[in-house]
Order: C-alpha cells, then structure tokens, then sequence
C-alpha cells in the first residue's frame, strides 16, 4: 500500500492560476467550484520582504476531521489511505466543510454535495496523462509520489528541501511545503 | 479572509435554537411538576411544545441537507457514523423525541399520570441535546470561536432561558392566572440571563485572545457587521432588558412581583418574546460570525 501525498514549493510559485484551471476542467467544475484556493501575502519586514503565493487543496490529512465528523460515512478512507467523498452517499449537510480546518471544500450547488480535491495526479505516477495541478504547473512546484518509498522523488525532494505541512501537525497532512 | 462566507447560516441557527427551546421547555415543565404542581397549564404547554419544536428543528437540520432532499433514503445514512458529533445528535433527537411525544400524549389525556423514569429519561435526553447543539459546532477546530468548552454549556443555559421565555409567554398570553404562584421560577428565569451574560463575556474575551481569526469573530461581533444585532438584539433586548425590568419588582417589591395587572401581563409578553428572540440571535450570531483560522502563517 502506498501513502501518496505531494510537495509544493511555494518559492517558485508563481500564483498563475494553472493548476486551478487545469483542475477545473479534469474535474469538469462549475465556474463557482474551486478545488484549490490561494492564500497570497506578504511576508517579513522592510526591506526584506517577499510575496507569498500559496496554493491549498485537501490536504489528505491521516487524521482527517472530514471523516470523523461526516454522519453519512460519505466522507472515507479510500484505497491508499486516500480521503475520499462518495457522492451517493453525502447528504448536503456541510458539517466536513466547517470541520476541515483548511477551508478546501466546496459545495456543488446543483447536486447539493460536498466535494472537494480528488487527489487525480496520482494517475501520472502509473505513467497516465490528464490535466492535473502537477502537469498544468509552469515551474514544476508540485511533486506527488509516494511519501512511504524513500526513494521516491517525492520522499528525496521533501528531505531535500525540508519540506513541512502547512500547518504542523494539525491534521497530519501529507501535503508539504516549502516556503 | 474577508471574503470568507459562513458554511452554515439562519436554518442551522434555527435548527439550534429549536432543539434547544424543546429541551428547555421539558427541563422547566419537570421544575413545574416538582415546584409548581398548580401551574397546569403552563407544564401541558410544555410538554405540547417540546416534541413540536424538536420535529420542527429536524426538518430544518434536513431542509438544509440538499444532497438528503434530493435523495430521502439517504437520511438513513445518518444514523452510520458513530464518530460523528451530528449523528449523535440525531439519535439524541430521536429518543427525545419519542420520549416527549410519548409524554405529549399521556398530557392529552383526561388523567395525566407521568411515570416518573419516562421523566428522568426525557430529563436526561434534553441535557444531552441542549449540550449536543453546543459539542456540534465546537468540535470544529476551524473556528475559534466555536472551538472551546464554553459553547456547549452557553448553549444549554440559553435553552433552558428560551424554555422558560416560551413557558412565561404562553402564561401570560391564555393562563394569566397561573402566574400568580411562580414567583419562585420568575426568580429561577432571573438568574439565566446572568449565567449567560457571564458565559458570554468569558467566551468572546478568551476567544479574543485565543488567534487573529478568534479576534476577527468577536470584533465582528462587538464593533462590525453584525454589532447592532449584536448589542440592541442579544445583550440589550435579549438579556439585559431582562434584567432591568424583572429587578424591581422580583427582589425589591414587598410583595414579590406582586402586580398582576394588564402592564405587568404586557410587559411579560413582550419581555418572554424578546428572550426567545435574543435566544435564536445567539445562535445565529455564533453561527455567522466565526472566522476561520488562518493556515498559512
Ligand atoms: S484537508 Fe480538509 S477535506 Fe482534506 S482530508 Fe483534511 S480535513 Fe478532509
Ligand atoms: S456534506 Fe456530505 S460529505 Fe460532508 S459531512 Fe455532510 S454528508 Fe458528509
């Protein structure tokens, strides 16, 4: 079993935008549906500042505040550890949206459920072509792979660089980044 | 973070403060059948009204649940998950529910005898769910203002408050005359206010020092969008009008609330309908006006 997760190098981040748009139509999203969101601001002091572009989507967290608070169970642990929504099960009630401290979850108004990032660019890792965050990026700032083969270029990259998830050990995210 | 818009809004509020007048109002018809035997119609009405408002907080609760709309047997799957805070509410609803409808019913008959373990059961079952609408927002750490220990037990005197308000307000409208011996729980009805005026200012001063999303919540409570709501409807309508009213004529007046009058009848409605009011404000203020901790510091 892998333990898939992804890195983000905010410092060559350039805030464009593709990785949200080539999610947006993989995913075939409303205009009002993002699954990634920005948070861009300015860090340090005169004269030394810098401007931070971050990109946030699920960050597949191991102890997810998602599932637990889910009543349906449509919020789940898929194959792989990976944090999943069934779409036939949800009821709309938004409890994982006030629940996820990430704030990465939309609602799809017209089907009355909540949705959220389905952590597609694992399908390159089998050699598959689509449009995901990880292909659409102009600077190759996003790495995906497999966080429990330290091999993996994922694995090296976060050791490398020293990556961290965005928010300590909140959740246990497997999304690091390096800022 | 400005342009964050709340997940829930004024039907999850309404769902809150429902589940909560029905608790409210089965905790202050036991305190009636205890202390105040006489007040007959008073404790029927409340025993009508709590499983009314329960199935009417229920419906809310699935009213804004689109995905459980469209698809009814998906209301079954809320009972799965275990972990969930909200599915233990909906079983806490559930046999309060059952509970206080079984006990409306033994109240409609002509010779109301209420066991008393059916009593305590429901007693139990309302505590759980007035504590439950507080747990169920406050196990989401994305809020600061929700996430704390305060909330719940906020939440469960406000629905005892709203209780008795409903309680006093039906009184005073078709039963004046019970009011004549319940100076005892006029006094009781006093001191929730006070609770919650205590648990209210605790609350937003350790909310504001709690983060910069904590501060954000309260200011926008005290001094931005939502401050008039804030001030004229919860402190001032809500809980302190209350207050400046009830004093006089409960602690200071020789015969204890000893006016009966028309102006005392009014002053009761309006003051019990204001209480209500300033009891669902609560819920919704709480509901609107949490922001959300920022991640990437
Ligand atoms: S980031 Fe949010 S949606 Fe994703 S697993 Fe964590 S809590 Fe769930
Ligand atoms: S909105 Fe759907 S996925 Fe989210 S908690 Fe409710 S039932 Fe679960």
């Amino acid at each position: 079993m892998a333990r898939y997760g992804m890195l983000i190098d905010t410092k060559v981040c350039i805030g464009c935008y593709s990785c949200l748009l080539s999610c947006k139509r993989q995913n075939g999203l409303a205009s009002d549906q993002d699954f990634i969101r920005f948070e861009d601001r300015e860090r340090g002091s005169y004269p030394n500042t810098l401007r931070e572009s971050i990109p946030l989507q699920c960050m597949q967290c191991e102890d997810a505040p998602c599932v637990s608070v889910c009543p349906s169970g449509a919020s789940y642990f898929g194959p792989d550890g990976l944090v999943s929504i069934d779409h036939g099960k949800c009821i709309g009630c938004r409890y994982c949206m006030s629940a996820c401290p990430y704030q990465v979850r939309t609602f799809d108004e017209e089907k009355g459920i909540a949705d959220k990032c389905r952590f597609c660019a694992i399908q390159t890792l089998s050699g598959g072509k689509g449009c995901s965050c990880v292909e659409a990026c102009l600077t190759n700032a996003r790495i995906v792979g497999d966080l429990d083969d330290p091999t993996s270029e994922l694995s090296r990259a976060i050791a490398q660089k020293n990556a961290l998830p965005i928010a300590g050990d909140l959740t246990q995210a497997k999304i690091f980044y390096v800022r | 973070m400005s342009t964050f818009e709340p997940v829930w809004g004024p039907v999850i509020a309404g769902y809150l403060f429902l589940a909560g007048l029905g608790a409210g109002a089965f905790l202050f018809a036991f305190i009636l059948e205890l202390k105040f035997p006489q007040a007959v119609k008073m404790r029927r009405f409340a025993h009508i009204l709590t499983p009314v408002a329960v199935a009417l907080g229920l419906v809310l609760l699935l009213a804004d649940a689109p995905g459980a709309l469209h698809n009814p047997l998906r209301i079954l799957l809320l009972f799965s998950n275990l972990q969930s805070v909200m599915t233990w509410g909906v079983y806490f609803l559930i046999i309060f529910f059952a509970v206080s409808a079984f006990v409306m019913i033994i109240e409609l008959k002509k010779d109301y005898i209420l066991p008393r373990s059916l009593n305590i059961i429901g007693v139990i079952a309302a505590f759980c769910v007035a504590l439950y609408t507080g747990v169920l927002l406050g196990v989401c750490k994305t809020f600061p203002l929700w996430n704390n220990a305060l909330l719940p037990i906020l939440f469960l005197v406000s629905a005892l408050s709203a209780g008795a308000a409903a309680l006093l307000l039906y009184a005073a409208l078709f039963a004046p005359a019970e009011l004549k011996g319940i100076t005892g729980l006029r006094k009781l009805q006093y001191l929730l206010p006070v609770i919650e005026l205590v648990l209210l200012a605790s609350l937003l001063f350790i909310t504001f020092y709690n983060s910069s999303a904590g501060a954000a919540s309260v200011l926008m409570l005290v001094t931005g969008s939502w401050s008039p709501w804030f001030w004229v409807g919860l402190v001032f309508c809500g809980l302190l009008l209350h207050l400046i009213v009830e004093t006089k004529p409960l602690f200071f007046s020789a015969g204890g609330a000893a006016s009966h009058g028309a102006l005392a009848r009014y002053t009761d409605v309006g003051l019990n309908a204001l209480a209500l009011c300033g009891g669902f404000l609560l819920r919704l203020l709480i509901v609107m006006a949490a922001m959300p901790l920022a991640i990437a510091v």
